[in-house]
């Protein structure tokens, strides 16, 4: 692994898949490629916090998920964003602004 | 909505979920090998670096299936599956544990329904935390303590610090002719607000008025529920009717409920009376009774402040008290005491002890538990490898362990509660009869929460004890090891042997209470009573105070129960006396002697008196030692003798001839001569030292009660038959009662510290037996662990006695080392159980000693066994098998 690639903040991961879904549906992998490509190579997620994650949100509601043929012609698991998902990702960026000026604010008075 | 639909699609549909996520890790190791592939490597490169990215297709499935809904009901299931194949597969481990963990568990559970009832659950009374007993007593005159009636009314009028303060006590037998056969009954008397502060209401009827508890009032009852079942066939109409006792005519105010009980269970109720105290203090002599006082503290009073209140309203009164009570009133003490603590306070001490002793029982049982786990963690090492490399990870391995030890002690548990539940009679049959919160012993829902408890916590302790011992799973190292008898490191070997050293440390502590007990016991029973217990019968008969009135009329009675007694066929002999051995005297007499400088006012000491009959020390067999017994001549009319006891002469006339002294007594101060020693006898129970005590011929010193004593070879039920009958022959309506044996009465004095005795006993077998496994386990397992070593050294050229002393030493270390700290541990945990000992010291020596020396015979006949099987090792074998 990459040495300046960071482990993931508690809670960030259901973030960053939702604003990838949020420009369409994606497979496993392309959600992987795509958190790594946005975020400058800085986070990489690995399968097994992935998987784990898209299920969990799958069961809550947020994301749905269906069959489909992959670029590579491979049957891949396709993940899209749910009504609910969209909502929750409203949610979650308000919660990320609000701790990210609290944390910045922290540092410059400081 | 959305969980509970994915809930039923993962519950339901398993092998469908199962094989989507299947395909979606594949096609993710796939795509992933795509990329790689597209960038250059060669297709089986580019496989295998995904496989290496992606980090274990079932590794990455397993973490999926924890995030699933209801994924912990799902492994849960799995785990107690597999546990139970587990348990099935090895039987011998799984009933050693079970019946381990039941045994402890029952003990502890027994016990703690014991506890619960006596010491935790709220008395059967109403605000019982609130209620008092309160008593007046001299420190040095160990005579029933009781305040005096002029102090208690004197409280009830002026207290401000107590809500109520009610009486009872003053026990009267009656004979009852109505409703049947002429039967003696005991009731008590009682003031009128009695069951008003214990919270009771009548079944029937109503309570006593303030009225009808005034000197002078017209007599009333209350009849207990028995007594009104018994006699009177349940029928309601019998309120407001009168019936004669004892030739007084009471009315029937009312019937108690069946569930009522004083908080002494001493008091008998077969009916209830006004007790008809003054409301004023005042004190004439009628009234001097002993009573039972108990009062409610106002919320937020404290036990000290009431006891000063009671202190000062006794001093502000004492210019009003009458003469008799000035004299008593030196050195008289108040002493208040909660409720609680006064009825549990005999038995607390021994049922903690107990308690104790059953944990420590438990305690070793999982120590041996968690000695046979940690061989098991060591042996199944390969099978945990080869989980962890199938995609179970540490947390979930170590559930997969404790699942399997809490079904155990769960199993353990279950069978534990049934064997408690069994040993409950068993349990309250060793308390004594007297405590009747006995009765409230059960299983209710905190001894059912409390078994729960033990029974998890052994489960998760011995199930942790593996994964505390560091038994980890390095995977490859494991998987590649072959040999399960390998050299082992030492960190087990460390815990195994320091378990062991633990257990047997307890169990010493064990051994060496109930060693301790027993020598009581031993010592309590060797104990020469001072008279001859065996083929002595004894009934109890009351003189009804109306057809027996004057002495005259009772001497006469007593003299012809005698003769016909002594006549019936079979009787060796017969004897009249008011005291018995191990029951006491009911009369205690101020005495002085003639010739000596007059005592104090109320300095006179009080000595149990006696009024007997001729044959009374033969039939009793208690020796005469100096001077004569009393003859028939011995009579009203004649001069006045005493037999004093051993006790007396040594502590009176100390160096002196007491033979031909004259003794003091009464108001006239008659004089009475000493016309005899016998030896001492234990008067009130066994505990008790000898005191003095006086005995006078009968005719001389009447009393209403008295005891009708035989000593005959007939079997038991035709002599209290007979006996009975001759009583029935001179009056119809004396029933003869208490009916017992000496020796029926010798087993009961000795009740209490045989019960102590042999529940301590049982438990410290068990424990020993524990403990014996524990290191029989121990030794065994490094015989099979280092069977390599031995047969090496053997092929060396090692001896077989050799190898026995080495395994041996081996065991022999371990146990000395905990005989060791358990002796230390001992000294300093027996003194706790001083006051359940009888003339033994709680670091008594011989006891001790005895103790440890058993312990290690057990011990080594434990290392003994695998010690033999070791030197049966063909060195041959053991190095071909590897």
């Amino acid at each position: 692994m990459a040495s300046e690639t960071t482990d993931l903040l508690p809670g960030t991961l259901d973030l960053l898949i939702l604003q990838t879904l949020s420009l369409g549906p994606q497979h496993g992998l392309g959600i992987s490629r795509r958190i790594e490509q946005i975020t400058g190579g800085t986070f990489r997620v690995m399968p097994g916090s992935l998987f784990p994650a898209l299920h969990r949100m799958e069961e809550q509601g947020w994301l749905d998920a269906e069959w489909g043929e992959s670029e590579t012609n491979r049957k891949a698991k396709y993940y899209g964003l749910t009504k609910a998902g969209r909502r929750r990702l409203g949610i979650e960026k308000g919660r990320w602004d609000k701790v990210a000026l609290a944390i910045r604010s922290a540092l410059e008075a400081s | 909505m959305h969980r509970l639909r994915s809930l039923i699609r993962n519950f339901f549909h398993r092998s469908r979920v199962e094989r989507d996520l299947d395909q979606e890790i594949r096609t993710f190791a796939d795509m992933l090998a795509d990329e790689k592939a597209r960038s250059g490597m060669t297709r089986q490169e580019a496989e295998r670096a995904a496989r290496i990215e992606l980090g274990g297709i079932e590794q990455v499935k397993e973490q999926v299936r924890a995030s699933h809904s209801g994924a912990w009901l799902d492994q849960l299931a799995a785990d107690l599956r597999y546990a139970l194949r587990m348990l099935r597969r090895n039987p011998g481990f799984a009933s050693v544990t079970v019946i381990t963990l039941a045994l402890g568990i029952g003990a502890n559970t027994a016990l703690f329904s014991v506890v619960n009832a006596l010491l935790l659950r709220s008395l059967p009374y109403k605000d019982a935390d609130r209620l008092l007993y309160v008593t007046e007593f001299w420190p040095h005159e160990p005579i029933v303590p009781a305040p005096t009636n002029f102090d208690f009314t004197n409280w009830r009028t002026h207290s401000r610090l107590v809500e109520r303060i009610e009486g009872y006590g003053g026990d009267r037998t009656v004979t009852l002719s109505a409703g049947g056969e002429a039967e003696r009954i005991a009731g008590t008397a009682v003031t009128a607000g009695l069951l008003d502060i214990l919270g009771v209401q009548p079944a029937l009827g109503r309570n006593f008025t303030l009225e009808e508890d005034r000197p002078g009032a017209p007599p009333s009852v209350m009849l207990g529920h028995r007594l009104w079942q018994r006699r009177f066939g349940e029928t309601p109409e019998i309120v407001g009717k009168q019936i004669e006792m004892d030739g007084v005519t009471r009315t029937i105010v009312g019937v108690l409920p069946a569930s009522f009980a004083f908080p002494d269970n001493n008091i008998r109720q077969e009916f209830l009376f006004p007790m008809g105290l003054p409301l004023e203090p005042g004190m004439r002599e009628s009234d001097f009774r002993i009573v039972r006082v108990l009062a409610r503290l106002k919320p937020g009073v404290t036990l000290e402040a009431v006891h000063t209140e009671f202190v000062e309203l006794v001093r502000r009164t004492a210019s009003q008290e009458p003469p008799q009570l000035v004299t008593m009133r030196k050195d008289m003490e108040i002493r208040l005491i909660p409720l609680r603590q006064w009825l549990t306070g005999g038995v607390s001490r021994s049922v903690l002890v107990l308690q104790a002793a059953v944990a420590m029982v438990l305690l070793i049982g999982c120590l041996n538990i968690a000695n046979l786990q940690i061989a098991r963690a060591i042996a199944r090492r390969k099978e945990m490898a080869l989980r962890t490399a199938l995609g179970a990870g540490r947390a979930r391995i170590a559930r997969q362990l404790l699942t399997e030890s809490l079904l155990l002690s769960m199993l353990g548990g279950a069978t534990g509660l049934a064997l408690g539940y069994g040993a409950l009679n068993l349990i309250r049959s060793f308390l004594p009869a007297s405590l009747h919160l006995a009765d409230t012993i059960r299983i209710d829902p905190v001894v059912l929460a409390f078994t729960l408890a033990i029974a998890i916590i052994s489960g998760v302790v011995t199930g942790m004890a593996p994964v505390l011992a560091g038994t980890r799973t390095s995977l490859d190292e494991n998987l590649k090891e072959g040999s399960s008898r390998t050299t082992e490191s030492g960190s087990h070997h460390r815990l195994h042997r320091g378990l062991v050293i633990a257990e047997v440390a307890i169990a010493m502590v064990l051994l060496a209470g109930s060693g301790l007990l027993i020598r009581s016991f031993m010592r309590m029973a060797s104990l020469d009573p001072g008279f001859d217990p065996d083929g002595v019968l004894t009934l109890r008969i009351a003189l009804s105070a109306r057809k027996y009135a004057t002495d005259q009329s009772r001497t006469s009675f007593y003299a012809q129960l005698l003769e016909r007694a002594a006549a019936i066929p079979g009787v060796q002999s017969a004897a009249i006396g008011a005291g018995l051995p191990l029951i006491g005297t009911r009369s205690g007499v101020g005495t002085w002697f003639e010739g000596r400088p007059a005592p104090p006012p109320g300095g006179r000491p009080t000595i149990p008196m006696a009024g007997v009959s001729s044959d009374y020390f033969e039939t009793l067999r208690i020796p005469l030692l100096r001077g004569r017994a009393f003859t028939g001549a011995d009579r009203e009319s004649s001069s006045r003798v005493v037999v004093i006891n051993q006790a007396f002469a040594d502590q009176f006339f100390p160096g002196q001839e007491p033979v031909g002294k004259n003794i003091t007594q009464g108001v006239r101060n008659d004089p009475k001569e000493i016309v005899g020693i016998v030896g001492n006898v234990r008067q009130a129970g066994l505990r008790l030292a000898t005191e003095p005590a006086i005995y006078a011929p009968y005719g001389q010193f009447t009393e209403p009660e008295a005891f009708l004593i035989l000593r005959s070879s007939l079997p038991r039920t035709a002599l209290s038959a007979a006996a009975s009958g001759v009583i029935r022959s001179l009056d119809p309506d004396l029933p003869a009662y208490d009916v017992a044996t000496m020796q029926d009465r010798l087993a009961e004095a000795l009740s209490t510290q045989r019960a102590n005795m042999a529940l301590m006993g049982i438990f410290a077998a068990l424990a020993l037996l524990l403990a014996a496994i524990g290191i029989f386990g121990v030794i065994a397992y490094m015989v099979n662990t280092r069977s390599l070593e031995i047969g090496i050294r053997m092929a060396l050229g090692a001896q077989r006695m050799d190898v026995l002393k080495m395994v041996l030493g081996h065991g022999m270390i371990l146990a000395l080392a905990g005989i060791a700290i358990g002796l230390a541990g001992a000294l300093a945990v027996t003194r706790g159980m001083r006051t359940l000992l009888f003339e033994v010291s709680p670091s008594d020596p011989w006891t001790l000693a005895a103790s440890a020396i058993l312990f290690a015979g057990v011990a080594a006949a434990a290392c003994y066994i695998p010690a033999r099987r070791a030197v049966r090792v063909d060195p041959m074998t053991t190095l071909r098998h590897d």
